[in-house]
């Protein structure tokens, strides 16, 4: 972002404002440039206005706890751009896997963005972006896992109040007086099964190396010696 | 099977169980005789057992109005077996935000499982006879549900919904469960309301009778 004093902070509504204007301009710094330099800078400065935000919810919070809920739908947009542009600086440092990683971070950001931010069309990009992302950057992963776990309902509690989920009125996943819903898991009565699944819910859950022949294709894994990765790390 | 206490990943694994098949924890989750919906539609509605039945071989005595069914609630051999779906609880706030006490079996030892799938199970809603003598809170649950899967797969890509309605109806003297299962995008969901006022409408009617025919 270049024009740092074109910037309304003051207010949610003045930020998203800003960040519509600058858009086009910020999406280019983020994925077209090859200036790295420049990215770290957007990285920057995306960081310094979510400590903004974040300063801003928990000021507010208990005064005016509306604001504060638009300010934490905000957070999750910015959250959103900073992680994509920490992806593409992890892509322009040959690190992948943390590449991969901030684009999960950044795909689940844009989600809650677009929920949270109804007829905010840069969200809505945003999302639509960071898909094609996807498809364009990383190569095709097929299958995911997905753990299936057995939990107590006592032990799940809620992490607007701390009461057992369900027991409280705070839906996980909605924004409550700048605090997102979620259900905290404290502990596990069994691990049933693990399982390959083509849509899950977390990204993060990935196939990280083939032992073997490819289960689907029967394609034997490419080798990788110690030798040619130190060499790659090298270039 | 291992049985220990300890950490891991940051959570209290309490009695960690690892075995080689469902039957070595009791969960069997997978036998539900979920019916299969014919592709290109979406609601199916077939038979249930009846759960009062099933509940008394649980030794479950008190027949709730408006529960959510475990998903092996038709093969558990007993209360600490039955697994509810993640969503049983967000049922039971939806319940309670509409005026309706949902009973999800927690305090009878039910468990929860929880999945890393997009695939949005909601669960078995069982709605009692006497429950649809008011059937206005009823209705409104059932539009939160609707609301609320639809608001959670709303932004994923290819995500689809599963929802089974377990209505009580009164035959003669007797009841008689129909299972209404929804299979399908979340948008479409709300389908389901205007075919369950439809099934109220002509049980008073009928005066009380069994308005639904297998397989309709």
């Amino acid at each position: 972002m270049a024009s740092k004093k074109r910037i309304d902070v003051s207010t949610p509504k003045g930020l998203l404002d800003a960040f519509e204007r600058e858009e086009a301009g910020m999406r280019s710094v983020r994925s077209v440039t090859y200036d790295v330099s420049k990215k770290h800078s957007c990285d920057a400065e995306l960081r310094h206005i979510l400590n903004h935000v974040r300063a801003q919810i928990e000021n507010i919070r208990r005064e005016r706890p509306d604001e504060a809920t638009e300010w934490r739908a905000v957070q999750c947009y910015v959250e959103s751009l900073q992680h994509e542009t920490a992806m593409w600086i992890a892509i322009s440092k040959n690190n992948a896997s943390l590449a991969w990683s901030y684009f999960c971070e950044a795909e689940r950001e844009a989600l809650q963005a677009v929920r949270h931010l109804p007829n905010y069309g840069p969200a809505d990009r945003q999302l639509i972006h960071i898909r094609e992302v996807e498809r364009v950057v990383f190569p095709p992963q097929r299958l995911f896992l997905s753990s299936s776990l057995i939990v107590a309902p006592e032990d799940v509690t809620c992490s607007v109040c701390g009461t057992v989920y369900g027991e409280c009125d705070h839906l996980a996943g909605d924004i409550y007086g700048g605090v997102l819903a979620m259900k905290v898991t404290n502990g596990l009565d069994a691990v049933r099964e693990v399982s390959f699944v083509e849509n899950p819910s977390s990204k993060h859950c990935r196939i990280l190396e083939v032992a073997g022949a490819d289960p689907l294709t029967g394609v034997p894994p490419k080798r990788v010696t110690r030798a040619a990765r130190r060499q790659r790390k090298k270039r | 099977m291992i049985q220990s206490k300890h950490q891991y990943a940051g959570l209290a694994m309490r009695e960690l169980r690892v075995g080689n098949s469902n039957e070595e924890f009791g969960l069997e989750v997978n036998r539900r005789a979920v019916p299969e919906v014919p592709p290109g539609e979406t609601i199916v509605i077939s038979d249930f057992p009846s759960v009062e039945d099933r509940l008394n071989e649980l030794g479950i005595s008190e027949v709730p109005y408006v529960a959510v069914l475990p998903r092996n609630f038709e093969t558990a051999s007993d209360a600490k077996a039955l697994i509810l779906e993640s969503s049983a609880s967000e049922l039971r706030i939806l319940g309670r935000r509409a005026g309706v006490d949902v009973e999800t079996f927690a305090q009878f030892g039910a468990r929860e499982i929880q999945e890393n799938d997009i695939f949005t199970i909601v669960g078995i809603v069982w709605i009692s006879s006497q429950a649809l003598k008011n059937a206005a809170p009823v209705i409104k649950l059932l539009q939160s549900i609707v609301d609320f899967a639809k608001s959670r797969s709303r932004t994923r890509e290819n995500s689809e919904v599963e929802l089974e309605l377990v209505q009580e109806f009164v035959v003669g003297n007797g009841r008689e469960s129909k299972r209404l299962t929804y299979k399908g995008p979340a948008s479409k969901l709300v389908d389901i309301i205007p075919t369950l006022q439809a099934s109220l409408r002509r049980d008073e009617d009928h005066g009380g009778v069994l308005p639904l025919n297998s397989g309709q």
